[in-house]
């Protein structure tokens, strides 16, 4: 009985995304369509190279495909979610808000609004 | 007992604070998301030049609307402006929004324009309400003002260049209160053309165009 009310243990959790950048680049991408690799970084606030890293490791799991494109002379890189990159986040939010507590509205407002946005094709 | 004390810091986070911090993560994330990025420096520098035309028209046609003879004339080369401007602003940031992959019409721009239309709406009340008394010479600092709060505050939700151009623009209405009227026409050159100019040149190198 008393197994029932203990949270779930850590390793239920996707390790992929649970990692703080690499979170913060599906969620960032959960609510705009598209962003550039220059808005990313200023959104999360972190380094070309942490970026670059993490983005990668989305990539390769096919969560976050990047599209490379020249403006002018220089290259330009955009992401987006892929169905299979929002399906993945919506599991771990799922997760997530089960070891919340349910009756904090907040908690409940932030989750909604990652999860309910459309999601975008699969690249 | 200091090994006790190292075993206990190394200890993990409890699942529900990890689950408390990864949330409030998700939070600043979102909010820092939600922002305004379309803004197109191309357009801004656009606008800087055709706000150096305009007050090139102004020096060497009309005189500045409270030195001329014709102040209508003089006003009608900013309202002209005005809605050169517009329509420039909302092409290069189509052009944008459409280029990096994102909604043009989207909600935070309607969020963006729902702030920025009060200091916009003072800023023509004010304008007629000088045209009405003939104080002119206060144009420059409405202008500049309402211009540069409607900046700063839609700037909140948009990328920091664009609050810092507000602030700037606040700072020369504040500098039209200290100078002759005849500076005035360099006010307005200094910020609807310099401003835009330098703002417009630092977005596009560094934020996409």
């Amino acid at each position: 009985m008393a197994k029932r009310h203990l949270p779930p243990p850590p390793s239920e959790l996707d390790q992929l995304i649970h990692e703080r950048l690499r979170l913060g680049i599906i969620c960032a991408l959960a609510v705009q369509e598209s962003l550039t690799f220059t808005e990313l970084r200023d959104v999360l606030q972190t380094t070309d190279g942490n970026l670059s890293v993490q983005a990668r490791r989305l990539e390769e799991a096919g969560d976050v495909p990047c599209a490379k494109r020249f403006r002018g002379r220089k290259p330009q890189s955009s992401y987006k979610l892929t169905a299979r990159g929002r399906s993945a986040l919506d599991d771990y939010l799922q997760v997530l808000s089960e070891m919340l507590p349910a009756s904090a509205p907040k908690n409940r407002a932030t989750l909604a609004r990652v999860s309910l946005r459309p999601a975008t094709a699969e690249s | 007992m200091l090994v006790l004390m190292a075993k206990v810091d190394a200890t993990p986070a409890l699942p529900r604070e990890s689950a408390q911090a990864s949330l409030q993560y998700i939070r600043q994330t979102l909010e820092a998301a939600g922002r305004l990025s379309s803004v197109s420096g191309g357009g801004m520098i656009v606008l800087g030049c055709l706000a150096l035309a305009a007050v090139e028209i102004n020096q060497r046609l009309t005189a500045a609307p409270w030195d001329s003879g014709a102040g209508t004339a003089a006003l009608a080369v900013w309202g002209g402006l005005l809605l050169l401007s517009a329509a420039v602003t909302a092409f290069a940031m189509a052009r944008k929004a459409k280029r990096t992959g994102q909604m043009f019409w989207s909600p935070v721009l309607r969020k963006a324009l729902a702030i920025a239309t009060a200091p916009m709406f003072l800023g023509a009340l004010l304008s007629m309400s000088a045209l009405r008394d003939g104080t002119l010479i206060r144009l420059p600092l409405i202008w500049l003002g309402c211009y540069g709060a409607a900046l700063a505050s839609a700037g909140i939700i948009s990328v920091s260049p664009v609050r810092w151009m507000g602030t700037c623009f606040m700072l020369l209405a504040t500098a039209a209160l200290f100078v002759p009227p005849s500076a005035g026409l360099a006010l307005l050159a200094a910020g609807f053309g310099g401003l835009h100019l330098a703002f417009g040149s630092y977005i596009y190198w560094r934020r996409d165009g």
